[in-house]
């Protein structure tokens, strides 16, 4: 009697994908911005929906920051660079840091 | 001034600025631009015009930049440290010196339209009273504008130390306090900017 070979399981493909650590890209509350320059930009470089960005743009103001958005390092170096063109205090850092 | 308006058809946004107004825009620019230029990080060896030493330097900056935050409070809130904990010191000094640069030239382009556009819209060199300057920004140019108003508010907020919710410190100020208008100078160009920005997301 042999016991049937044991299956193997699937290759988990998502925990592939997380060996990197993700990084974000915070946005900083300052008292100069305007608060609707400030979901203006959420919405003309992110394409966020006008309610998401005045929802991440409320975030800024009552908690100080918010995270505007994930990914790569190489991407959240591209989005940290463009929040400070628009001349928003964005900084990045990695995500559980 | 009146504020920004869309102009339905054509898509762009108009406004119409007193040439005294117009005037004060282009030489806020102007200094905007002068300040954009110093503390350039760029080392500039003694090099003689045509030396291979000054190619050299050339070069280099073409390839790098400035890796510590400038000393200036207004330059160093528009170009912040990008990574805040301390571990990523080098990370940041990287990221300053393959953006800062860039970054500088960008700002100096948007201050640059501001004072492009209110010339070519006929702002004389010596604007005189009476005259009225006719702007109309295509969406690309808005957008430059936004910008631009963004670094100027910036410069100056910094400079005041203006804070959020300081209304009765800017009211109780003493009437010769030379605060006072540029503080007005500051209120004035934020009117300016959310006319503009609500012109632009109709």
């Amino acid at each position: 009697m042999s016991i049937s070979p044991v299956e193997l399981d699937e290759p988990i493909i998502d925990e592939a994908l997380h060996l990197a650590t993700p990084w974000i890209t915070l946005v900083w509350n300052d008292p100069v911005n305007l608060m609707s320059y400030v979901t203006y930009v959420f919405q003309s470089y992110f394409g966020y929906s006008k309610s998401k960005a005045e929802k991440l743009m409320m975030q800024v103001h009552e908690d100080g920051k918010s995270v505007v958005s994930t990914g790569s390092r190489e991407e959240m170096e591209r989005d940290v660079q463009a929040m400070h063109e628009y001349g928003l205090w964005a900084t990045m850092a990695k995500a559980d840091a | 001034m009146s504020a920004f308006k869309k102009h339905k058809r054509s898509g762009r946004c108009v406004a119409t600025f007193s040439a005294f107004e117009a005037d004060l825009i282009r030489s806020l620019a102007g200094q905007l631009i002068e300040l954009l230029h110093s503390e350039e990080a760029i080392p500039r060896p003694d090099a003689a015009p045509g030396s291979i030493e000054e190619l050299e330097a050339m070069l280099e900056s073409e390839f790098s930049g400035p890796t510590k935050a400038p000393e200036d409070p207004v330059l160093a809130r528009l170009f912040p440290t990008a990574y805040r904990n301390v571990d990523d010191a080098e990370a940041a000094a990287d990221f300053r010196r393959y953006t800062e640069n860039s970054l500088r030239q960008g700002k100096a382009a948007n201050a640059a339209c501001l004072i492009d556009v209110l010339e070519e819209a006929g702002l004389p060199d010596e604007p005189e009273d009476g005259l009225f300057i006719d702007v109309e920004l295509d969406p690309p140019t808005a957008s430059a504008w936004l910008r631009a108003l963004t670094d100027l508010r910036l410069a100056i907020g910094v400079r005041l130390e203006v804070e959020e919710d300081d209304e009765e410190f800017w009211e109780a100020l003493e009437d010769d306090d030379p605060r006072g208008p540029m503080h007005e100078i500051y209120l004035w160009l934020g009117w300016v900017q959310e006319t503009l920005i609500s012109a632009v997301m109709k």
